[in-house]
């Protein structure tokens, strides 16, 4: 059998302690006698639990500090109510003016949007960290849209009535119609930013679509591998994360192709996600069936491995 | 620990939130939740260390999937309550997604 210097040329190190996490660093741990590595981790963790479970939740935020607001309980009743996430609990904030689910959510936890909703609700409102504020309504209400952007530079797209494809702008003070995706859609995420959007799956049915926007108008890139709508996004254009989704599935995307990473522990759709989160830093909490409080965290990282033999 | 199963291990435990299923749990096993607080996991050590640390109800297979059968069968009812008048189907799953379909436990 070849040793490892024949295959790489060089000596594994003896140590005598694991070094710092160095994702593919091989070592020999002389004071366990283990064959150590550190490798790359994609996983979900449980966070806690929302005060109020719902679904149609909007959201916005990170993993430390994220904000889901409005939503569809059990009873069921429509709610305003908002929740902040401090990386371990859910805190209650100032509820929406105006109750309603189904709502797009982006921006950050001190600086949050939410808007259109219900059936065709065209409000749009922004947070401060304690309260809602109502701003220009968009031109065309709706219902599972999607969003991206900040509360100064936004876009929102898709929806429903039937399955839309109309994008409006946000520059701060007033929405205004630009061009549309290219496959009108309902129930779909989205990413990124008011210049760097992406678009990505929804329905009527399962779609696998997905379109970049580069801040005029939207082209078509390769399709998620897995085909759903009511899914929940986090991260930017070209560094996304796509999860749930009435499955537990969670994919990365590079800027060019979708490729499946660790999967939720229960799957759901309509759930609020992380706008503002990064592709290795996520955030899922609410949704349904049955519909829930969980929240949970994706997170990135490195794990020292002992190596076993047989 | 359920012994009806073969590969898998089936719990009834309601999710306690932060802490109950960490990222070296997830690393380290299978876990797949259901409705009716339903879990199954992979049947490792580090799994049945899993449950007892969140005093999970061990379960068989056929209890688990009668309890998330029954759960599914209230989504159901609870979908088909759920309407506005003059509302379309098509409609009603754009507002409410589509009706909950059945789950079968691996």
């Amino acid at each position: 059998m070849a040793t490892y210097k024949e295959l790489k040329g060089i000596n594994i190190q003896s140590l005598d302690s694991d070094p710092t996490a160095v994702e593919g660093e091989v070592w020999y741990n002389s004071g366990t006698s283990l064959l150590k590595m550190h490798v790359a981790t994609e996983s979900w963790a449980s966070g806690g639990n929302m005060n109020s479970a719902r679904y149609g939740v909007g959201s916005a935020g990170t993993q430390t500090a994220g904000l889901g607001f409005g939503g569809d309980t059990p009873t069921p009743s429509v709610v305003g109510i908002a929740e902040e996430y401090d990386g371990s609990s859910w805190t209650e904030s100032g509820d929406l003016n105006t109750a309603r689910y189904n709502l797009a959510g982006f921006g950050t936890q001190t600086a949050g949007f939410g808007v259109a909703g219900d059936a065709t609700l065209v409000v749009a409102e922004t947070y401060n960290g304690s309260s809602w504020s109502e701003t220009g309504d968009i031109n065309t209400g709706r219902n599972v849209l999607a969003g991206a952007g900040t509360t100064t530079a936004a876009i929102v797209f898709g929806g429903t009535p039937g399955g839309k494809d109309e994008t409006e702008s946000w520059n701060g003070s007033a929405w205004t119609e630009v061009n549309d995706l290219n496959t009108g859609r309902r129930q779909l995420g989205g990413a990124g930013t008011s210049t760097a959007g992406l678009a990505f799956g929804g329905g009527p049915g399962n779609k696998d679509e997905t379109e970049e926007w580069n801040g005029t108008s939207w082209s078509e890139q390769n399709n998620l591998n897995t085909a759903r709508h009511v899914l929940a996004g986090s991260g930017i254009q070209t560094a996304a994360l796509a999860f749930g989704g009435s499955v537990n599935r969670t994919e990365k995307y590079d800027g060019t192709s979708w490729t499946e990473t660790s999967d939720l522990a229960t799957s759901r759709g309509a759930l609020g996600g992380s706008p503002a989160g990064t592709q290795g830093t996520a955030l899922a909490f609410g949704g349904t069936p049955p519909i829930t409080n969980a929240t949970e965290e994706f997170s990135t990282g490195v794990s020292t491995e002992t190596i076993a033999f047989d | 620990m359920a012994t009806d199963k073969g590969f898998f291990n089936y719990w009834v435990v309601e999710n306690s939130g932060k802490g109950f299923i960490t990222h070296v749990d997830s690393r380290k096993f299978w876990i797949s939740g259901y409705p009716a607080n339903v879990w199954v996991c992979d049947d490792i050590p580090e799994s049945r260390d899993w449950g007892a640390r969140n005093s999970a109800a061990t379960k068989t297979k056929a209890e688990a999937q009668t309890l998330v059968t029954n759960a599914v069968n209230t989504a159901k009812s609870d979908w088909d309550d759920n309407n506005v008048d003059g509302e379309t189907a098509a409609e009603k799953i754009g507002r409410i997604g589509a009706k909950p379909t059945d789950i079968t436990l691996p």
